[in-house]
């Protein structure tokens, strides 16, 4: 597996090649956003890992044009997380600086994985392939997908973490009409109801 | 101009107003008693020559009571006898009135007569009279006399001082306003800017912690990987995610950001029911009795996602500081809205009106506490133009949030 990074901190961009670098996955690292354009469309790579400040080219048109190429992208987010910040993600899967090694991995691996992933779920009568990162016709993030599947299969939900992306999705399904929304039921948890139930 | 300086300004005009309202009531309270008083001392010099001024002498100067001398003002005027415009009318015993002396021009005899019918009908003893007139009512030798006399000229000053006064009192305001707002906005620039300039170092502080702190943990982690983990490389990875959490507190509590907020019409109790019951297995594994008691159907117009903040807020701090029991309350009290948040610490003495402080830590504020949290509820609820009280006694300590 070939990964891209780019950072403007050259020390966190080092940090991130190093974490990820084994026998099976090399990682090349960039430092302005000119450099990813240009990396991207001289190399193949499987994913691309960047920070919010990038010089030269914004973090959002770069990672834009490089999710149009297929190619997922995993943000490393300098402000906090909200709801709004994932209603149109220009990214697959985000995680919140300052991160922990192992979410850095975890996020990677959740990334990839789904990316080369067959499997499809429906959401009431919305089919949804995990490799095309989409519910509908909205992009959706790793960790949506994550909670939109097991929702899907008719569990019940309790993490804290949820909540952000509870929103996100209920707004999504309301911005596509989607008849169905995502509920805290007490001594339950987050289950995904049909409207008309 | 910011909330603190719009109450500056409404609250120093107020009291400027408050001030020349009363200091301007006053003196048109005491003008209109005085009028009132003057008249009536007419009145008893009538009644006392008998419902009359009578000059018997032309070509002397009347002889005037030892108070009523040349040069003196007011009712005390020898002129008072030739100025005022007055009649008087027996009523007699039997209520057949008769006029005594008209010198009046405005009423006829038939009009004075039916006057001091029906004042005398009133039972008062003085008043005033179809506006402008003062009357008194008086007896003498078995009959009833009273005695009209016409105060408009008098009181025409006295209704010129009050609009004045009035008028006075309106431009006073609107000037006090305006130079308020010039000097509130030179007051509140300085505080102002040391508000910004304090946010500003926190976010930026805030951004630059966090690439150091990845990097930290980052070499951490690749030192354990090279040289196997060691007492100190666990003691980095523990500070550092002690920082973490300072850091990402810093970031979504330090700065309130009112414009960001959405504002709609939302079920507060079922918010607040998922956030108490999300955190319920929190509560049950730290052994701390949790006791909700949220009214159904309280509707609020605000931020549904600031109100969970604030409830997290305030989990957190009752799953930090409880020690056996922790409880919330939602109610509707007439308008407001009341959320109670209690539990069973014991604060510092004296020190619960400085839980709400930003950067303020008790003495026993839990670790890595950075005195947050209730600032920030303290923002988001004055945000939602609520208030917020703290209060601790018998061993409990409680948060109230009025909406």
């Amino acid at each position: 597996m070939r990964i891209l990074a780019a950072a403007e901190d050259r020390d966190l961009a080092r940090c991130v090649r190093e974490l990820l670098s084994d026998a099976e996955t090399a990682v090349d690292t960039v430092f302005d956003g000119a450099q990813v354009l240009s990396a991207v469309a001289a190399e193949r790579y499987d994913l691309l890992i960047l920070t919010q400040s990038l010089p030269r080219v914004p973090w959002e048109t770069v990672a834009v044009r490089v999710r149009a190429t297929g190619m997922p992208v995993v943000l490393l987010l300098q402000e906090t997380l909200t709801a709004r910040r994932l209603t149109e993600p220009a990214f697959n899967d985000c995680l919140a600086l300052p991160f922990l090694p192992s979410e850095l991995i975890a996020s990677v691996r959740s990334v990839t994985e789904k990316s080369r992933s067959d499997s499809v779920f429906a959401v009431g009568a919305v089919p949804v392939a995990v490799s095309s990162f989409r519910l509908g016709g909205a992009p959706v993030t790793a960790a949506e997908l994550d909670l939109l599947a097991a929702l899907a299969a008719g569990e019940a939900v309790t993490d804290d973490a949820a909540r952000p992306y509870v929103q996100a999705l209920n707004a999504k399904f309301a911005a596509q009409h989607l008849p169905c929304r995502i509920r805290y039921i007490i001594k339950e948890g987050y289950r995904l109801e049909n409207d008309h139930e | 101009m910011n909330k603190a300086e719009k109450r500056f300004v409404r609250s120093a005009a107020l009291a400027v107003f408050l001030l020349l309202a009363v200091l301007l009531g006053v003196i048109n309270g005491i003008l209109f008693t005085m009028a009132a008083r003057d008249a009536d001392a007419v009145t008893e010099m009538i009644s006392r020559g008998k419902g009359t001024f009578v000059r018997e002498n032309k070509k002397k100067a009347q002889e005037m009571p030892p108070d009523m001398q040349f040069g003196q003002m007011g009712p005390n005027s020898p002129e008072v006898r030739s100025s005022v415009r007055y009649f008087t009318v027996n009523v007699g015993p039997g209520e057949i009135a008769q006029v005594v002396a008209l010198n009046v021009n405005a009423i006829d005899e038939t009009t004075a007569e039916n006057w001091a019918i029906a004042l005398y009908a009133s039972k008062a003893k003085t008043g005033w009279t179809h506006g402008t007139y003062r009357y008194r009512v008086w007896k003498q030798d078995g009959s009833t006399y009273v005695t009209v006399i016409d105060q408009g000229r008098e009181l025409l000053t006295a209704y010129r001082i009050l609009l004045f006064s009035v008028c006075g009192t309106v431009i006073g305001v609107i000037v006090a306003y305006l130079v308020l707002r010039l000097v509130g906005r030179r007051i509140f620039a300085p505080i102002e800017e040391a508000d910004r300039k304090q946010k500003t170092f926190i976010s930026g502080a805030e951004q630059e912690f966090k690439v150091p702190l990845t990097v930290i943990s980052a070499e951490t982690e690749l030192l354990e990987r090279a040289h196997g983990p060691s007492d100190q490389t666990a003691s980095i990875a523990r500070q550092v995610r002690r920082m973490n959490g300072i850091v990402r507190r810093l970031g979504s509590l330090a700065i309130f950001d009112e414009s960001a907020m959405t504002r709609e019409r939302f079920s507060l109790s079922e918010v607040l029911e998922e956030e108490f019951d999300r955190a319920r297995p929190r509560f049950e594994e730290k052994g701390i009795a949790l006791e909700t008691n949220v009214a159904p159907g309280i509707l609020l117009t605000g931020s549904a996602e600031t109100l969970r903040q604030i409830a997290g807020e305030l989990i957190e701090n009752a799953l930090k500081y409880s020690r056996t029991k922790a409880a919330f309350s939602l109610s509707r009290e007439e308008e407001r809205i009341r959320l109670t948040a209690s539990n069973d610490t014991e604060l510092p003495a004296g020190s619960a009106d400085q839980v709400f402080d930003r950067f303020t830590t008790l003495s026993n504020a839990a670790p890595g506490s950075a005195g947050l949290g209730l600032a920030y509820v303290k923002d988001a609820v004055k945000a939602h133009n609520g208030r917020v009280s703290a209060r601790s006694e018998g061993g409990e300590f409680v948060v109230g949030i009025d909406l």
